[in-house]
């Protein structure tokens, strides 16, 4: 079965960044970039300044601010990198960060998981539902939250086998790697939803 | 001024480490929770920023410090699950200042506002921008956006209530209903004593039969067993008069209020699950109100008075009769957790196969001309089979949890069977009176019955109900005000300082300062994305500006009737809506009492005449569902002549002529400049030529004015506007 809410109606909610509330669509400048290049180490350079990422690209051009947008935020995390600049226009791909190594590859991997925070979530402890909201209380790679999704069967999005997103009412997300892998009473809770 | 409890508490936290810091003093706060070097790394710190300088601290320890005059600006900006806010120092370097997740988004945008307006306007408005901070004083949680009922102490009782509230106009059908249950009982209640007067005197009798009165009594039985019936059908006539009433009412409710949302609110939504929530989900309320909220107040009365007669009669047996009861209820509430999960969840699915239906025969041309029917067709398997399964899992469910409530019932008569038994060899008992007991303790099973199939519906309606006052309850966030004006539009329309965005965090406007005289042009211009269409739409008031005022005719937009406002304004947009009906009729939707000859005048404006009286039915025509027998362009025009037909003082035409051919187009912008003089019109438009009518063109770039003037103006100017016609000519020049 396709994955529920990837790209199609009926997607998660709230979800912020690019396609953001209804209405506000079409926020991006609709410009391509004919010139936007696949990079490697060899025809470009990253460093970080004030926190920020920076790009020469070829080498020896002015250092640019630059983000890091993945294409396939669900299936593919380090692979279809859209390297932007601020006001998100493409300038150059990457097509996975392996092709980079050393202190550069750290250095698209932080700012890559610094943009994208999606907590793992291990154990579930409780979920309590009310009136079309759910409260879940579980057991994350960022120790025990609480949070809330609304319309919890749209807000649960399938992203492959096993692999299960949450979007919070608050925009935050939480993701789930294998379902199947979960203990029997977490699964036993989340299974009602699947 | 006045802190939120929320500002209150990082106030305090902040005065532990500067004992000094007055109230007053604070410019912005705000706190976060993000590591920025270690993405997963949690920390605890907070942002404060004073008159002077700009302080971080985390984890208990002041991390860094930095006069506030270096900076040239604060930024929010949002990543995926998390937020950001960095700084750019005036020699224009940028530095990340604090990250958070998503829960802190909207108090760290505003407080980064708060600053931003501090260092621009010297406005001291940190208190004012603080987002409201709303908690159920009762749980503690934190109330839902836009919401300011807590879920989670709102109660079924309070949702039969308001369900109640709905019903009470008709209450008088449900009392009669009652009324004559209670006449049913009692005839139900008597039947069983002439039964036993029969077995006892007269088939188990050992004395001669007196056969008058034998008949008496077989006329008797006869007699209540009619009115019986009789009294049973007045009750469901009473009851289905007052659920259909009831239904009514909720569904005109709940259609008018999806009315009255803001286009915000029901974009949230898809056609198909309005509609369910419209026509399923109330169909299921009636039901819960014709068929078992009213038969629940008969099975208890039913109930209790079975219960004394039995008491009355015999104490003893009576406790036995009762015995298995608390089984009952404990096995009741035991399923019922899961059970009403599992309904949720084949509810969900079938509004989901529903809406997949609904997906693929709006759609159904890309269907075909890609060949892709038969992948629908097995789409649509999946989501019908899913739905199945759930229901086959309900279903099975259902049939474990019966059989042993039914036993549990059952056994309540075995004790009789034995004790009664016994009796009777006793001498302490009739076999008559056995009877009657016998008939009694069903009759206070059956009650029972029904209460044990009660939650099962009672969950199922539930789910309904809360899905319909779900829509009743959401706010309407763009509300009339109780003195607001009924306006006659002169077309004057003036920006100060507007800011919006359709999320706090972000802004899709910034500090927007435009004033349009009456009878003026204005053509908006720029690249997708740039917020023309949001400018509109804050003008329609679809949305209410963040900041700043904007007013038409010098009367804030907030204060003038929405009803009023949008009567005088004319709207066309990029698509096009006809509504099942005449040409005519659609053409005189927003003015129903329309002469023929003013649409007739409308059409001839639009350029649309020409081809309607083309059509064999003219202006009768009638244009199905999405109007798919005219182009495009026709339906365009037809949008056209709708829109003028009410004489708006402002018109709003957004992309509205695109998708014509350029003669058809110079043509309707010639008679709309003819008129031009009495309204107010702003077009937006990407083929320049359409604005060249224009008595100013206004660029917006990245949410901001970029340049303003005439044609000719921002032509010398050489700017944006210059780049985009030279742009166009060398497309024009290839084409």
């Amino acid at each position: 079965m396709a994955p529920r809410g990837m790209g199609g109606p009926g997607g998660p909610r709230g979800m912020g960044g690019p396609g953001g509330p209804a209405g506000g669509g079409k926020r991006k400048g609709s410009r391509e970039n004919p010139n936007s290049v696949a990079i490697t180490p060899e025809n470009a350079k990253f460093s970080m300044r004030g926190g920020f990422l920076y790009m020469q690209c070829p080498k020896d051009a002015e250092p640019v601010r630059v983000a890091l947008h993945r294409n396939f935020p669900f299936m593919f995390l380090w692979e279809y990198i859209s390297v932007l600049d601020t006001d998100n226009y493409e300038l150059a791909t990457i097509r996975s960060v392996d092709l980079f190594d050393g202190e550069e590859k750290e250095m698209l991997v932080r700012e890559l998981e610094r943009k994208y925070y999606s907590p793992v979530i291990q154990e579930i402890h409780s979920v309590k539902e009310r009136f079309g909201f759910s409260y879940w209380d579980v057991e994350t790679s960022g120790g025990r939250l609480t949070f809330t999704l609304q319309d919890t069967f749209k807000s649960i999005v399938r992203a492959g086998e096993g692999k299960l997103f949450f979007f919070d009412v608050d925009g935050n997300r939480f993701v789930i790697e294998d379902a199947d892998a979960l203990d029997r009473k977490s699964r036993k809770r989340i299974e009602i939803y699947l | 001024m006045t802190l939120t409890s929320k500002n209150k508490r990082l106030y305090a936290r902040a005065k532990s480490f500067r004992p000094e810091l007055a109230e007053e003093d604070v410019i912005s706060l705000w706190e976060y929770n993000l590591d920025l070097e270690l993405p997963q790394g949690k920390v605890d710190g907070f942002v404060l920023i004073d008159s002077k300088t700009c302080t971080v601290y985390e984890n208990e320890q002041e991390k860094l410090s930095f006069a506030l005059d270096t900076v040239k600006e604060f930024k929010f900006s949002a990543g995926v699950g998390c937020v950001l806010a960095e700084y750019t120092t005036k020699d224009g370097e940028a530095f990340l200042l604090s990250r958070a997740d998503c829960h802190h988004k909207n108090k760290m945008a505003s407080a980064i506002k708060a600053v931003n307006n501090f260092m621009r306007y010297d406005e001291h408005a940190f208190h004012k921008h603080a987002p409201q901070e709303l908690v159920c004083p009762k749980c503690g949680r934190a109330y839902r956006p836009g919401s300011e009922t807590c879920l989670t102490c709102f109660s079924k009782k309070k949702m039969i209530r308001r369900l109640w509230d709905v019903a009470s106009p008709y209450k008088w059908y449900i009392f009669a209903s009652m009324a004559v249950f209670v006449l049913t009982s009692f005839v139900s209640l008597i039947a069983p004593k002439i039964s036993a007067n029969l077995t006892d005197n007269y088939i188990l009798s050992d004395e001669p039969v007196i056969w008058t009165a034998f008949l008496v009594v077989l006329v008797q039985i006869l007699l209540f067993q009619l009115l019986r019936y009789a009294l049973a059908s007045f009750q469901k006539y009473f009851l289905l008069l007052a659920g259909n009433k009831v239904v009514h009412n909720l569904r005109n409710i709940v259609f008018e209020k999806i009315q009255r949302l803001s286009i915000a609110r029901i974009s949230k939504r898809t056609a198909g699950e309005l509609m369910n929530r419209v026509s399923s989900d109330t169909a299921r309320i009636r039901m819960f109100v014709v068929n078992e909220m009213s038969r629940l107040l008969e099975q208890i009365l039913l109930f209790v008075a079975v219960g004394a007669v039995l008491f009355a009669y015999d104490w003893r047996l009576a406790l036995l009769i009762i015995l298995p009861m608390p089984f009952i209820l404990v096995a009741f509430s035991l399923f019922r957790g899961t059970m009403g999960k599992l309904f949720r969840r084949s509810w969900e699915r079938s509004s989901q196969s529903n809406t997949v239906l609904h997906d693929i025969f709006s759609g159904i041309r890309v269907v075909k001309s890609y060949g892709m029917e038969h992948r629908e067709a097995t789409r649509f398997e999946e989501f019908a089979a899913a739905e199945k399964e759930t229901q086959l899992k309900i279903e099975k469910k259902w049939a474990y949890i019966n059989p042993i409530l039914h036993f549990l019932m059952g056994a309540g008569e075995f004790f009789l069977l034995f004790y009664a038994g016994n009796a009777i060899l006793g001498g302490d008992m009739t076999f008559g009176d056995m009877q009657m007991f016998s008939t009694y303790a069903g009759m206070i099973y059956a009650p029972l019955q029904f209460l044990a199939g009660f939650p099962r519906m009672l969950m199922m309606a539930m789910t309904s109900i809360t899905k319909v006052f779900e829509i009743i309850d959401e706010p309407e966030d763009i509300a009339d005000k109780k003195d607001a004006v009924e306006l006659k539009v002169e077309g004057q329309i003036d920006l100060e300082n507007v800011s919006f965005g359709y999320d706090e965090a972000v802004d899709v406007l910034r500090h927007i300062d435009l004033h349009i005289k009456p009878g003026e042009f204005i053509g908006l211009v720029g690249k997708s994305g740039t917020g023309k269409s949001t400018l509109i739409n804050l003008i329609m008031r679809m949305y209410e500006v963040d900041e700043g005022s904007l007013k038409i005719d010098g009367v804030d937009i907030r204060d003038i009737s929405q009803q009023s406002l949008r009567s005088q304004i004319g709207v066309v947009l990029q698509e096009t809506f006809l509504f099942n009906g005449s040409i005519f009729q659609n053409i005189a939707y927003a003015k129903p009492d329309a002469t023929r000859e003013e649409v007739i005048k409308a059409a001839k404006t639009a350029g649309a005449h020409s081809f309607i009286v083309k059509l064999t039915d003219g202006y009768d025509t009638w244009v199905g569902e999405k109007g798919c027998t005219l182009s495009g362009g026709e339906k365009q025009r037809i949008a056209i002549a709708r829109a003028l037909l009410h004489n708006p003082k402002i018109l709003i035409l957004d992309e509205a002529t695109a998708s014509l051919d350029t003669e058809t187009e110079k043509q309707i912008q010639d008679s709309l400049a003819a008129l031009s003089h009495e309204r107010t019109t702003i077009a937006i438009a990407h083929r320049l030529s359409t604005l060249r009518n224009a008595t100013r063109l206004v660029v917006l770039d990245r949410g901001k004015i970029a340049e303003i003037g005439t044609h000719d103006e921002l032509i010398a100017k050489e700017g944006i506007y210059y780049n985009l016609v030279m742009a166009q000519r060398e497309m024009s020049k290839m084409a």
